[in-house]
């Protein structure tokens, strides 16, 4: 009983993805699905992992591909409020640092975006 | 046959009804509808010539003019011609006159449009044959065909089309005999107002007789109300007003008497055909819908056993009183059996393996491939003497067993049905049973799909795990592989030992994200390219630096995670990197604790630059390393279980790899359901290496090693 749940909306020009639940092998091929679509339809894709409450490396998976496939297109794709385990693992697999957010350096506009996200 | 009614109705008119000048009641009308309608169009000139020939000779044997009877005749064919025309119209098969469509086509094309060009055309005769005046011909011209039409068409067709079973000749005798009483009575006394006597008896009939005998009621009704008043009783004749009037309003009250009685039948047949529909409709969907629970079950049913039971549990009970399954047992002659659960107490229950040499319906339906049914007892008892008892016990008096076919017409099973009554297998039953069985056979399909996919995926990867029975120099290794219990998450993890140069030992574990054997595979080729990168890289770091590389052209194998550590047991330097995996951790007596040096990103992930971590290890000392399937959880924080682990490791003095290896299991899984692929490894660091580096039989590490 795979609890995965999935929410898109779009803020300014940054498509939301909020996931929930179990990001595991069973939700592996609906997360990738969500992720790949949202990366086909936004340059700028956050995810907001906050309603997560386990990450495996199956759902690790889903996010660097769907990484990768953004980098591919000149976009990107990134995490936002991981908390718990699932911070817990981003850290221990190096991921949280290919995945965190822009910096502040890179607008203004952006900064107070990701503080809004917190 | 058409000429010698048509003549006998036409005379009757004559006869019967009063004078040739006044058009009264005119059955013949009805007879040249139902020949028309009753033949196919190539017959019909030949019927219309015999019915025109028929009237002109009735018609000049009763004193008319050639000139004039020439005219009824055109009246006579041209009147039934537009009738059946127009219903064959509207009504081009069967004509069921208990159907409100069909009846009204009957009423409006031939009852109503008929007759008006018939009695346009006879009023005309009439008018110039004998200065009738030409309205109240036509009325009363019309009157009496529609009757005619009315009452024998429709009894006709009735007849003809008529899918009730025969009546019995008494009711016919009963039906039309009140009729006749009826109206007899009911016309008789001229003072005494009961000419509606017929009604009562009329809608009688039609509450409880087919269509056929009401409306050949209703004909002899109509033939005995015209009789007793062309022979001067009842209302009618006693009126003081012009024949045709009187020939109208006749008419018309039969004619709603009759309709009245007509309504009644296609009242009583509509509501029992709903009726009908009702209840074969929700058997049907009661079996669908069990069809549907069935089907939701066996898709959640993964083995051959889970979907014999689902099938017991929620099929049998639909069809039968009794039931049960037989599965063969793949590449065995013997089958196993689950039964329902509705047998008395001391009869065997649930599932139990039967020899292959035992004589039973299943054994024989699995033989033969066919079904088996036996609709009595005696039939079953005279194939199966020994089941006598059985059938005895579970009051059987028929029985029903179908086989379950899988790919290539091979025969997986068989299910059996019993019933509590003889001949209990009807085509309904049979059909049902055979859909079931097809259900079953496709699940079963799926099932030893998985169960063989399953097998060999844990084949190989237990055969891709290297053997660590022996000892290599410096180091004594324990390490285990639980797969996961959740179906389908049979994944890539794997642990690996094995000699690199200068004496050195390298040790591995990893993690490939994915299902069943494509998994199984990128680990196989990520564990080969690792043993072989390692050989010629000068650190670990390095090592994971090439697999990284490697890896670009290893299916599935992005995002795997591994850990790699060597061990040089002259020096006691360990030295070890994470790509992304999670942390060894390295217990030393009492104290327990992670090394988090040398730590990148996961392969296939993008560029990272690889560090390892380095320390010279204490005797005895113990590197735990494992997979997330031992410390990740659902319920528990990442940071919580990995504490815990450290905290069980390090609550053991002095273990050794052994020791240390199944109390980490037992502590860390004991009995809970594994999710993921759980792998542990644990590698004791034993100090001085002895004088024999490696001992024969450790086949999958390469000699070479010390």
């Amino acid at each position: 009983m795979s609890e995965f749940q999935a929410r898109t909306k779009r803020d300014a020009d940054t498509l939301v993805v909020a996931l929930a639940g179990e990001c595991d092998l069973r939700s592996l091929d609906e997360m990738t699905a969500i992720l790949m679509d949202a990366v086909r339809s936004s340059d700028k894709v956050a995810v907001d992992l906050a309603e997560v409450w386990f990450l495996d490396s199956s759902g690790l998976h889903a996010l660097v591909t769907a990484h990768h496939a953004a980098a591919a297109r000149s976009g990107r794709l990134y995490v936002v409020n991981p908390s718990g385990s699932v911070a817990t693992v981003l850290e221990i697999t190096g991921i949280l640092e290919l995945l965190r957010q822009p910096a502040p350096a890179e607008g203004a506009g952006e900064a107070r975006q990701a503080e809004q996200h917190d | 046959m058409v000429v010698v009614a048509y003549t006998a109705g036409a005379s009757l008119a004559f006869e019967g009804f009063g004078a040739p000048s006044v058009v009264v009641l005119f059955l013949p009308a009805g007879v040249t509808l139902s020949a028309l309608v009753l033949n196919p169009r190539r017959r019909w000139p030949w019927i219309l010539a015999a019915v025109a020939v028929t009237e002109i000779v009735v018609d000049v044997s009763h004193g008319m003019s050639p000139r004039w009877a020439a005219g009824f005749a055109l009246a006579n064919t041209a009147e039934p011609l537009l009738g059946a025309l127009l219903l064959r119209r509207y009504v081009p098969a069967a004509v069921d006159l208990r159907r409100r469509r069909d009846l009204l086509a009957f009423l409006g094309c031939c009852v109503a449009a008929g007759p008006v060009a018939g009695a346009s055309i006879g009023a005309t005769t009439l008018a110039a044959s004998v200065s009738a005046s030409w309205p109240q011909a036509f009325v009363s011209f019309w009157a009496g065909d529609a009757t005619g039409v009315l009452t024998v068409a429709g009894g006709i067709l009735a007849w003809r089309y008529s899918t009730d079973g025969r009546s019995g000749a008494v009711r016919w005798a009963v039906s039309v005999g009140s009729a006749v009483a009826a109206t007899v009575i009911g016309f008789w006394p001229d003072g005494v107002p009961l000419f509606y006597l017929p009604i009562p008896v009329l809608f009688a009939v039609a509450f409880s007789q087919p269509l056929v005998v009401t409306l050949a009621a209703g004909m002899a009704t109509t033939v005995a109300a015209n009789l007793m008043t062309s022979t001067g009783h009842g209302p009618w004749a006693a009126l003081e007003t012009s024949d045709q009037l009187i020939t109208v309003t006749l008419q018309l009250f039969l004619a709603t008497t009759i309709l009245g009685a007509w309504a009644l039948v296609v009242g009583v047949a509509e509501r029992d055909r709903a009726r009908r529909d009702t209840s074969v409709e929700r058997a049907a969907r009661q079996r669908l819908h069990a069809l549907q629970v069935l089907t939701t079950d066996l898709a959640k049913a993964v083995t051959s056993g889970e979907i014999a039971q689902a099938v017991v549990r929620e099929s049998i009970g639909l069809i039968a009183d009794h039931g049960s399954v037989a599965l063969v047992v793949p590449g065995s002659s013997e089958i196993v059996r689950w039964t329902s659960a509705d047998r008395p107490a001391d009869m065997p229950d649930g599932y139990q393996q039967v020899p292959a040499d035992a004589a039973t319906p299943h054994h024989d339906v699995i033989r033969a491939g066919r079904r088996l049914v036996h609709q009595t007892r005696a039939d079953a008892v005279a194939a199966y003497p020994h089941l006598e008892g059985l059938y005895h016990a579970l009051d059987v008096h028929s029985g029903l067993c179908v086989p379950i076919t899988g790919d290539d017409a091979v025969v997986l099973g068989s299910l059996a049905f019993s019933f509590h009554r003889e001949h209990a297998a009807d085509a309904d039953v049979l059909s049902f049973a055979e859909t079931l069985a097809n259900l079953t056979g496709q699940a079963l399909r799926r099932a030893q799909v998985y169960e063989r996919e399953h097998d060999a995926t844990q084949q190989l990867q237990q055969a891709l795990l290297p053997a660590l029975s022996t000892g290599l120099a410096g180091i004594e290794v324990c390490a285990d592989y639980r797969p996961a219990d959740v179906a389908h998450q049979v994944g890539g993890d794997w642990y690996d030992v094995f000699p690199v140069p200068e004496g050195r030992i390298g040790f591995a574990v990893g993690d490939v994200v994915g299902h069943q054997l494509a998994a199984a595979a990128a680990m196989a080729r990520l564990q080969s390219s690792l043993r072989v990168l390692a050989q010629t890289a000068p650190d670990p770091a390095h090592a994971l630096g090439d697999l990284d590389r490697a890896s670009a052209l290893i299916p599935h194998s992005r995002t795997a995670t591994v850990g790699y550590a060597d061990y040089d047991p002259a020096t006691r330097v360990l030295r070890y990197a994470c790509a992304g995996h999670l942390p060894p951790l390295l217990v030393t007596g009492d104290r327990a604790a992670y090394l988090w040096d040398g730590r990148s990103l996961p392969l296939g992930v993008g560029p990272s630059t690889r560090s390892h971590g380095r320390l010279v290890v204490p005797d005895d000392a113990v590197l735990v390393w494992f997979t997330d399937g031992l410390v990740e959880r659902p319920d528990e924080q990442l940071a919580a279980t990995m504490q815990r682990l450290a905290d069980v490791a390090g609550g053991l003095p002095g273990p050794d790899a052994t020791t240390l290896c199944r109390h980490l299991l037992a502590r860390m899984v004991g009995d809970r359901e594994l999710a993921d692929d759980t792998v542990i490894l644990c590698v004791q660091f034993t100090g001085a290496a002895p004088a024999a580096p490696v001992t024969a039989g450790s086949a999958p590490i390469a000699p070479g090693a010390g």
